[in-house]
């Protein structure tokens, strides 16, 4: 991983923004789970959905002959709550999605952990705090799709990060370990600076 | 009776439907990490869910409960 490399991933991630970010540091890479996770989430509300519409167009005059006297108004009012129910649930497991993300700056690694609505963790790790980053690709699916597990050793509190389900976990460790070595030579720099001064 | 209880209990619904509406809105407004997928998410939730809602609110309009409930008989005064 060349720094060029990482220039270009800050281009891409230009226009993305979050809470806290500091003023003097770019963004590098934001990490979701991998998409095949996101489609097992959404089959059943997305099978919900077809079911629903394939139900308004085949079985709806069936069901209000059944149950309500031949009224299919009824029964497309009682379509149009199941959809409203679909429709919020859908958002929710996006939200639930799209941020829960690992957000890698040019200073720290961000991880925010979203579950559901109202459940939310943040916590950050600084590149110079970082002692090992170990990857791991297990299964049929991660190997041809390659997505998988990165560990990120700290010497912090919290004492592992772990970006879950990742795509392209090589090319995340490569990246991370090149910031954590920029890092710690700048620190040298800085502390040789120092010690020159005084 | 019956029909003022189905009436209340479709009121709250929509109430709830309203709120969710709102809380998923402040959530892709105030985390959002892309400001022009945030907006584009916005605007299709809220489309969305405008045409649900008119729709629905259509339907209630279009059905006759009073003379619905006496068919299926619960409406017994």
């Amino acid at each position: 991983m060349t720094s060029k490399e990482i220039r270009r991933y800050e281009q891409k991630y230009k226009n993305y923004d979050f809470k806290d970010k500091k003023s003097d540091e770019k963004i590098i890479l934001v990490l979701r789970r991998h998409w095949l996770t996101f489609i097992f989430k959404f089959f059943p509300v997305v099978t919900a959905m077809l079911l629903l519409i394939i139900g308004h167009f085949v079985l709806s005059e069936y069901i209000a002959e059944w149950f309500f006297d031949g009224e299919v108004t009824v029964v497309f009012f009682g379509e149009s709550l199941i959809g409203m129910l679909l429709w919020i649930i859908f958002f929710v497991l996006w939200i639930d999605y799209y941020f829960d993300a690992w957000i890698v700056t040019t200073k720290r690694i961000v991880d925010i952990n979203q579950m559901g609505l109202f459940r939310r963790n943040v916590s950050e790790l600084d590149h110079i705090k970082i002692q090992d980053i170990t990857t791991e690709v297990h299964g049929i699916f991660p190997t041809l799709l390659d997505y998988g597990f990165v560990y990120v050793q700290t010497a912090g509190s919290k004492s592992r990060f772990v970006f879950e389900e990742v795509p392209h976990p090589t090319v995340v460790r490569q990246l991370i370990a090149k910031l954590q070595k920029d890092a710690i030579r700048k620190e040298e720099k800085e502390i040789f600076l120092e010690d020159r001064v005084s | 009776m019956v029909l003022n209880f189905a009436l209340v209990l479709y009121l709250f619904l929509l109430l709830l439907f309203i709120v969710g509406n709102m809380i998923i809105v402040y959530h892709l407004l105030t985390f959002r990490l892309n400001r022009i997928l945030g907006v584009f998410m916005v605007g299709l939730f809220l489309t969305g869910s405008v045409i649900l809602l008119g729709l629905n609110l259509f339907y209630f309009s279009e059905v006759d409960w009073r003379d619905l409930f006496e068919t299926v008989g619960m409406v017994y005064n």
